[in-house]
C-alpha cells in the first residue's frame, strides 16, 4: 500500500507542478494587444514636432531591463525609479523643459500668457486632446489635479505637493472653459514653468472615485489605488501620455502598450508617435544577470544607470553582444562631508558641539585644510574607478546654474598645512599632534555610513591624510538611519558623510540652504533648541541669493544670484564636496534614439528622455 | 492519528505565539523605523512623518505594537462583497496593500521552485547514496564523494550566476525569468514547457549542495546499517542481496533521512533567497529581504510567520512518516 502510493508521487506531483505553471499564467491575451501604429488614426490640428532625433519606422516591442519590482503605480505617490519607470510614460504635463537647455516648451498647453507682473498665467490646452479611453481632456482635468490631488491637504505626502508651493503658499487653479486654465500665484516665482513640468495631470473621471473615498480610518483611498496589487484588466489605467501600464507580473515584468489617442507628438516628418506598438520592462533582481541579458540580447536598454564597477564589466562584454554602454552625463547627486557648525544649545542649555570642537569647526581655516586633504582623485579611482569627476561645490557641472568660476581646494598638504597656520593651529605630522592657538590637541568625530560602504572607505582615506598633519579623526560607523536621526533631530555630531539626490532647478536646494531649511544639515534649526543664535552672516548672504533668484525672470540675471550662492558654500566650505557621479546605460545596437540623460532627473528619475522615439 | 495531528497542531499555538513575539521583539531592536529614510525626503515635512507615525503605530510602546501586530494578523477582515471574510495580515507599509495579496502574487513561484528541488535532489540523491554504500570503495563511490565535496564548497548564489553566464554564452538556457512573456497568448501546456525550460537553472542551482548533502548522509546511513548483525544474519540466511539491501538496509537507513525531509519541507518557502534574486525567479525571496531591509513589520512578521509554520508542519510530517516507515514507532496522542 505505502509502495504504491510513493511510486504514484512523483506523477502527480509532476501534474499538479504543470496546472500550477499553467493557472499562475492565466492570461487575456484579448486586452493585451496593443494597436497596432496603422491603425493609429486619432489627429489633433497643430501637435508638437519633434526636434531632436531621427525620424523612424514603426516596430512591434522595444524590451527594457530594469532591477527591481515597482512599488506602486500611483504617479503621486512613487519614490523610487523603478515605480517611475512603467508610469513615467502615461500622462502628460502642461508643459515641458528641454533637457538639452533646460528651456520650457509646449506640452498639454500649446500656449500661455503672463500678466507682466507675473501673477497671472493662463494656459491655453491644445485642441482635440483626448485620454486614452477616448474621453476628452479638458482644463476641468487640470484645475482638479491640482486642488484635489497635488493641493489637496488630505494628501499632503504627494510627491508633487513641494514644487506646486510658492515660498510656502499655493497658487489658485481655475478653469475658465474647456481649454482654458488660470493660475493665480502669490508672488512671482521664477521656477513656476520648470516645476509645472514635472506635475502630471491626472483624468478626474479615473482619480475622482479614489481621491474622493474613505476607508475605514478615514484614510483616503487614492493610497491604495493603483497599487501593485491592481488589476488593469478590471481597470484599465487611462492616461495622456504615449504609453500604460496593461499587464504586471511582480518580479518578472511589466507590459505597457501604445495609447491609440496620443497625438500630441509626431515626428519630424509629420508621422504620429511612439514608434513600438508595445514596452515590455523585464524585471531583473540581481545587476550582474542584468548585464548578460544584453549579452543574450533579450534586451534593448538599461533602465538603471550602472555602478562603476558594472560598466568595466559591460565594457568588456560590448564585444560579445550586440551592445554598447552610452554615457548619461554627470550627475546632480551629490557626496559630501558636513561640518557641524551649529551655535544653539540643546534642550538641557547645553551646546550641542563640544565648545572646544566646536570652536576648531566654526574656524573657517579648519575647514578649508580639511578640504586640501581629500585627495578627490584618488578617492574616485578607489571607489568609483576613476570614472566620477571630483567636485567643489553643490550644483553639477550639468547644471545650467554652475558656476565655472570656482574656488577649489586641490589635494595639497602644504596648502592644508598653511590653511592650519592661518587659522592659528599648529600643524604636526604623523608622530606629533596638531595643537590649537591655546595648545589642546586636535582630534574630531566623524560619522559614516556600513549601507554605504563607499562613505567607509572615503572617510578612512581622509583620516589617513589628516593623521600627516596631526590631526586626529576618529572615524565611527554607524547606520543610515542613526545618522539621519543625528543630522535630523539630536544634532550632536561633529563631522558627517552624507548623500543628497538633486536636480537641474536650484531652486529646489531652498530646504538645503536657507537657514531654516529641513535639510540645512550644518546648522539645523529646531525647536526645541535653547538660547538660540542668529545666523552667520554667510548664511543670510545665501537665503538672500536664493529669494531674489526665485523672483528673476531673466534667465542670464537669475543665474548670477545661484552663482553667488555657490561662491560662497566654495568659500565658506560648510560642506565639502567630493564627487559627481557619472552614469552610464546600456543600450542595443538594434535600437535606434535611445538618449539617456540625467537632466530627466527633473522628471523624478534618471533615464531616457524620448522612449516614444525609440525604434528598431 | 486524528487525535495526535489534531494535538500538535493545537500545540503549535503557543509555539508559534513565542515566536512571533521573540522575532517581532528582534526586529524592534534594529535602530529607526520604516518612516527613518523619510527624514531626508524634502517632499515630506517632520509633521506628515509624525502623522504618518501615528497612523502605523510606530509611535506606541513596542509591546503595543505587537499587540497590534497580533491583532491584524490573525483577526479576519469582514465585508459586505465575496468572499465576506478575508485575512488580509495588515496592510504592506511600502506597497499600500494587503500582506496577503503581496505574498500571494509571490508565493506560487517560489513553491514551485521548491517542489521542483526536491524532487530534484532526492530522486537524485538517494540512488547515489544506496549505490556509494553498496559499492563503498568503487571508482563511482570517489568519483561521487570528490563531486559531492566540490558541490558542498560552491555557494548556490555563485552556481546560478555561473549557470547563468554560460546560457548568455551558449544560448542553452534563457537569462533568468520564469517565463518568456511572449508565451502569455500561447496555451497553458506550451506555458508549462517554457516555464519548466526556464526552472532548469535555478533547480540545478539550489538543489546541487543539496544532493551532495544528502547523498553523503545516505551512504553513511546505510553503511551503518549494513555494518549491523542482523545484515548479517539476513545474508546467512541466504536472502538474496536485493532483498536484504532495498527490504532491510535501506528502509532501517531512512528513519534520519526522513526527519531531514521535515526541515527541508520548512525551507520550502525560504530557502533561496539569493537563487531566486540572482536568477530573476519572481518569488518570495526578494520581497522579503527587501522588506525586512525597510522594516516593513507587517510584511517582514508575515514572512517569518510563514517560514515558522512551514517548519512546524514539516516536522509534523516528518513524524508522520516516520511512524508510517517504522513500526516501532508509535504515535500518541
Amino acid at each position: 500500500m505505502m509502495k504504491r502510493r510513493s511510486r504514484a508521487l512523483p506523477t502527480t506531483v509532476i501534474a499538479s507542478l504543470v496546472g500550477l505553471a499553467g493557472c499562475m499564467s492565466a492570461g487575456t491575451s484579448s486586452q493585451l494587444k496593443p494597436v497596432s501604429y496603422d491603425q493609429v488614426t486619432y489627429r489633433i490640428p497643430h501637435p508638437w514636432v519633434e526636434k531632436y532625433g531621427r525620424a523612424g519606422h514603426p516596430t512591434k516591442l522595444v524590451t527594457a531591463a530594469m532591477t527591481g519590482d515597482p512599488k506602486t503605480f500611483n504617479w503621486y505617490l512613487e519614490q523610487d525609479f523603478t515605480s517611475a519607470y512603467p508610469i513615467v510614460n502615461a500622462y502628460d504635463t502642461l508643459v515641458e523643459s528641454d533637457i538639452r537647455t533646460a528651456a520650457i516648451y509646449p506640452g498639454l498647453a500649446e500656449s500661455w500668457v503672463e500678466t507682466p507682473d507675473h501673477l497671472h498665467v493662463t494656459f491655453q490646452l491644445r485642441e482635440g486632446l483626448k485620454w486614452s479611453d477616448g474621453q476628452p481632456l479638458t482644463a476641468d482635468d487640470v484645475q482638479w489635479t491640482y486642488n484635489r490631488v497635488v493641493m489637496n491637504p488630505k494628501l499632503a505626502d504627494n510627491t508633487q505637493v513641494d514644487s506646486a508651493r510658492i515660498n510656502g503658499k499655493f497658487p489658485k487653479v481655475t478653469a475658465l472653459d474647456a481649454r482654458h486654465v488660470r493660475f493665480d500665484l502669490p508672488e512671482p516665482f521664477a521656477p513656476f514653468y520648470a516645476n509645472t513640468a514635472g506635475e502630471y495631470i491626472l483624468p478626474r473621471h479615473q482619480w475622482e472615485k479614489h481621491v474622493e473615498t474613505y476607508d475605514k480610518s478615514g484614510r483616503s483611498n487614492f493610497y491604495q489605488a493603483f497599487n501593485v496589487a491592481h488589476d488593469f484588466a478590471e481597470e484599465p489605467m487611462v492616461g495622456s501620455g504615449p504609453y500604460l501600464p496593461v499587464l504586471f507580473k511582480p518580479g518578472e515584468y511589466i507590459l505597457l502598450n501604445r495609447n491609440p489617442y496620443y497625438a500630441q507628438r509626431v515626428d519630424q516628418t509629420g508621422k504620429p508617435l511612439p514608434y513600438s506598438d508595445q514596452l515590455l520592462f523585464k524585471i531583473t533582481p540581481d545587476a550582474n544577470a542584468e548585464s548578460l541579458r544584453f549579452v543574450a540580447k533579450e534586451a534593448d536598454i538599461g533602465m538603471d544607470a550602472q555602478r562603476p564597477v558594472d560598466y568595466q564589466t559591460l565594457k568588456r562584454l560590448e564585444k560579445v553582444g550586440d551592445f554598447h554602454v552610452v554615457n548619461g552625463g554627470m550627475d546632480f547627486a551629490t557626496t559630501f562631508f558636513v561640518f557641524n557648525l551649529n551655535r544653539d544649545h540643546n534642550p538641557q542649555h547645553k551646546p550641542y558641539v563640544d565648545p572646544l570642537h566646536a570652536s576648531w569647526l566654526q574656524n573657517v581655516h579648519f575647514r578649508r585644510a580639511f578640504s586640501h586633504c581629500v585627495d578627490r582623485k584618488a578617492v574616485i579611482d578607489n571607489v568609483a574607478f576613476g570614472l566620477n569627476h571630483p567636485a567643489y561645490g553643490p550644483e553639477s557641472p550639468t547644471s545650467p546654474f554652475f558656476n565655472p568660476h570656482l574656488p577649489s581646494y586641490p589635494y595639497d598638504l602644504d596648502a592644508a598645512r598653511k590653511e592650519l597656520v592661518l587659522g592659528g593651529f599648529h600643524p604636526g605630522d604623523k608622530d606629533h599632534p596638531c595643537t590649537d592657538a591655546a595648545g589642546h590637541k586636535v582630534e574630531v568625530d566623524e560619522y559614516c555610513y556600513a549601507d554605504n560602504p563607499n562613505s567607509v572607505i572615503i572617510s578612512n582615506m581622509v583620516k589617513s591624510e589628516l593623521e600627516k598633519l596631526g590631526v586626529t579623526m576618529n572615524v565611527k560607523v554607524t547606520t543610515f538611519s542613526t545618522l539621519t536621526t543625528k543630522l535630523e533631530s539630536t544634532l550632536d555630531f561633529e563631522i558627517a558623510i552624507m548623500n543628497l539626490s538633486g536636480g537641474p532647478e536650484p531652486n529646489s536646494g531652498t530646504n538645503i540652504w536657507l537657514h531654516d531649511g529641513r535639510l540645512h544639515q550644518f546648522w539645523q534649526r529646531s525647536d526645541k533648541s535653547t538660547d538660540k543664535q542668529p545666523p552667520y552672516d554667510w548664511e543670510t548672504q545665501i537665503d538672500n541669493d536664493f529669494k531674489a533668484g526665485a523672483r528673476e525672470y531673466d534667465f542670464n540675471k537669475r543665474k548670477l544670484y545661484y552663482w553667488d550662492y555657490q561662491r560662497i558654500v566654495a568659500d565658506q566650505v560648510p560642506q565639502i564636496y567630493i564627487y559627481y557621479p557619472t552614469l552610464f546605460f546600456p543600450v542595443s545596437n538594434s535600437v535606434t534614439n535611445a538618449t539617456p540623460s540625467v537632466m530627466q532627473e527633473a522628471l523624478a528619475y534618471t533615464g531616457y528622455v524620448n522612449i516614444y522615439q525609440l525604434f528598431k | 492519528m486524528f487525535r495526535y495531528v489534531l494535538k500538535r497542531l493545537i500545540q503549535m499555538i503557543p509555539l508559534l505565539l513565542i515566536i512571533s513575539f521573540l522575532s517581532f521583539g528582534v526586529s524592534k531592536l534594529a535602530p529607526g523605523d520604516y518612516l527613518a529614510k523619510q527624514a531626508l525626503n524634502p517632499h515630506v515635512s517632520a509633521a506628515q512623518i509624525e502623522a504618518e507615525r501615528h497612523r502605523l503605530g510606530l509611535d506606541k510602546p513596542w509591546y503595543v505594537q505587537y499587540g497590534l501586530w497580533l491583532y491584524h494578523f490573525s483577526v479576519p477582515e469582514v465585508q459586505p462583497a465575496w468572499p465576506p471574510v478575508t485575512w488580509q495580515w495588515g496592510e504592506s507599509f511600502t506597497y499600500n496593500a494587503p500582506v496577503t495579496v503581496v505574498i500571494g502574487q509571490r508565493l506560487g513561484a517560489t513553491l514551485l521552485l521548491g517542489i521542483a528541488a526536491l524532487l530534484f535532489t532526492w530522486l537524485i540523491a538517494l540512488p547515489l547514496g544506496i549505490y556509494s554504500a553498496v559499492r563503498q570503495y568503487s571508482f563511482f563511490d570517489k568519483l561521487f564523494s570528490a563531486i559531492a565535496f566540490v558541490a558542498l564548497g560552491i555557494p548556490d548564489f555563485f552556481l546560478a550566476l555561473v549557470l547563468l553566464l554560460l546560457a548568455a554564452q551558449t544560448g542553452w538556457f534563457p537569462i533568468g525569468g520564469r517565463m518568456n512573456p511572449s508565451m502569455i497568448v500561447e496555451p497553458g501546456w506550451k506555458q508549462a514547457i517554457d516555464v519548466a525550460w526556464h526552472m532548469i537553472v535555478p533547480t540545478i542551482a539550489v538543489g546541487i549542495g543539496s544532493i551532495a548533502i544528502l547523498q553523503r548522509r545516505m551512504r553513511g546511513n546505510l553503511l551503518d546499517v549494513l555494518g549491523e548483525e542482523y545484515i548479517r544474519t539476513a545474508r546467512a540466511k541466504g536472502l538474496p542481496e536485493g532483498k536484504v539491501i532495498y527490504r532491510h538496509a535501506v528502509r532501517n537507513a531512512l528513519n534520519p533521512i526522513i526527519t531531514l525531509l521535515g526541515f527541508e519541507l520548512g525551507a520550502l518557502l525560504s530557502g533561496f533567497a539569493l537563487v531566486e534574486n540572482v536568477v530573476g525567479w519572481p518569488g518570495l525571496g526578494f520581497t522579503m529581504l527587501h522588506s525586512m531591509l525597510d522594516q516593513d513589520i507587517p510584511l517582514t512578521m508575515a514572512g517569518l510567520m510563514i517560514g515558522a509554520i512551514m517548519l512546524l508542519l514539516g516536522n509534523l510530517a516528518a513524524d508522520l512518516m516516520l511512524a508510517g516507515a517504522d513500526p516501532r514507532i508509535k504515535l500518541e496522542a
